[in-house]
């Protein structure tokens, strides 16, 4: 019987080693932690797009999307020896590239940074609808938007959101109920004018 | 939730998954690697971090009980007549010479001996005690800011010691800033 795919080893090469596009998360974290750059250059690889989208739906902004991975990524690196594999990796990543994002957001609310570029100067130019939608999404405050992006666009589950969120699952789910009722409205009103 | 509003937010759910992802900009990778790779990397080994944590530890019981033995013999070899000791040392090696440890509660290490300071110069800084055990001997207890002028002091007198007259072996013994300048019995 074959084995479920988490829990088989990765496959081996001809020569013997690990191919890493076929390792799990957690077995590349733990070759990482040893210092293994290679398997954390899969990490990233793996995971830029999500990261990015994750950060760029909560900051709304392309440059600090960007410097939220690029942080985020790198202080994972630094931490990666204190990763305990009793959580998902992606959990953890996530969480470490939210409380960037959240950084991001602190100090805009501080310096009362305008926010003309923040309607999003997406480099994939949206269609009408996706417009919409995505200029709906940047009406909503932050902790109701990053639940809707943790849940709905990333398509992490409940606890992995609560986990990734800092906050308790019930939290969550109130936060993602509340912030699709108010999207909704958003893009009825939207549609209307 | 209404039937009609929970599919709603399904609805809702499943665009902004197809609509909401966005791709890493080109490069971000390469630069985070470029960054990862120029620092240093974290430990390979591990398994040398509890290894030299032990050892540490280990290190640290070894020299502790080194401490206390150390302080120990010390301890009993100044009360098995110490004050002989050092006065002949004080007569071989000249007029200063630095002694060994003593704990004693007022004392701080090193203590120094400076041998032929005048009697009339030395009862200047206090009164001569009697001691029955020592006779050409006293301990000069100095508090610890003063330590230097009194040892250069006496090291002076000492040099100038007119010959023939009555003299004595000092020890110095630096004490707690607070504590009062006072001779007394090695």
């Amino acid at each position: 019987m074959a084995l479920p795919r988490l829990l088989a080893a990765p496959a081996a090469t001809y020569d013997g080693r690990m191919r890493l596009q076929d390792a799990s998360d957690e077995w590349l974290a733990k070759r990482a932690a040893r210092g293994d750059a290679d398997a954390f250059e899969q990490l990233v690889l793996r995971y830029q797009d999500r990261l990015y989208t994750l950060a760029l739906r909560v900051t709304l902004s392309e440059p600090d999307a960007r410097d939220c991975v690029q942080e985020g990524l790198i202080s994972a690196w630094r931490a990666i020896d204190r990763f305990r594999g009793d959580a998902r990796f992606s959990t953890w990543i996530y969480r470490i590239v939210l409380r960037k994002a959240y950084d991001v957001l602190d100090r805009r609310k501080r310096t009362a940074e305008p926010m003309e570029e923040i309607l999003i100067a997406s480099t994939d130019r949206p269609a009408d609808d996706r417009l919409d939608l995505i200029a709906a999404l940047a009406t909503l405050e932050p902790e109701f938007r990053a639940a809707v992006v943790a849940c709905d666009i990333i398509g992490m589950s409940m606890d992995e959101a609560a986990a990734a969120l800092e906050v308790p699952a019930g939290t969550v789910k109130s936060r993602l109920h509340r912030g699709r009722s108010r999207l909704a409205v958003e893009l009825e009103a939207h549609r209307a004018s | 939730m209404t039937d009609n509003g929970h599919t709603d937010h399904e609805q809702l759910a499943r665009r902004l998954h197809e609509q909401g992802q966005a791709q890493a900009p080109p490069g971000l990778a390469g630069d985070v690697m470029r960054q990862v790779r120029a620092e240093p990397r974290p430990s390979q080994h591990t398994w040398l971090r509890p290894v030299a944590l032990c050892a540490t530890v280990a290190v640290l019981l070894l020299a502790g009980i080194a401490g206390l033995t150390r302080i120990g013999g010390s301890g009993q070899s100044s009360s098995a007549g110490s004050a002989a000791e050092t006065h002949s040392a004080a007569s071989s090696a000249g007029p200063e010479k630095l002694q060994g440890q003593r704990a004693t509660p007022d004392t701080v290490i090193p203590e120094r001996q400076v041998a032929g300071v005048p009697a009339d110069k030395l009862a200047t800084l206090s009164p001569l005690p009697f001691c029955a055990a020592q006779a050409h001997a006293y301990a000069l207890r100095v508090p610890f800011g003063r330590y230097a002028a009194v040892s250069r002091q006496l090291q002076a007198w000492a040099a100038a010691k007119p010959a023939g007259a009555p003299a004595y072996d000092v020890q110095i013994r630096r004490a707690a800033a607070s504590a009062r300048l006072a001779l007394t019995c090695p």
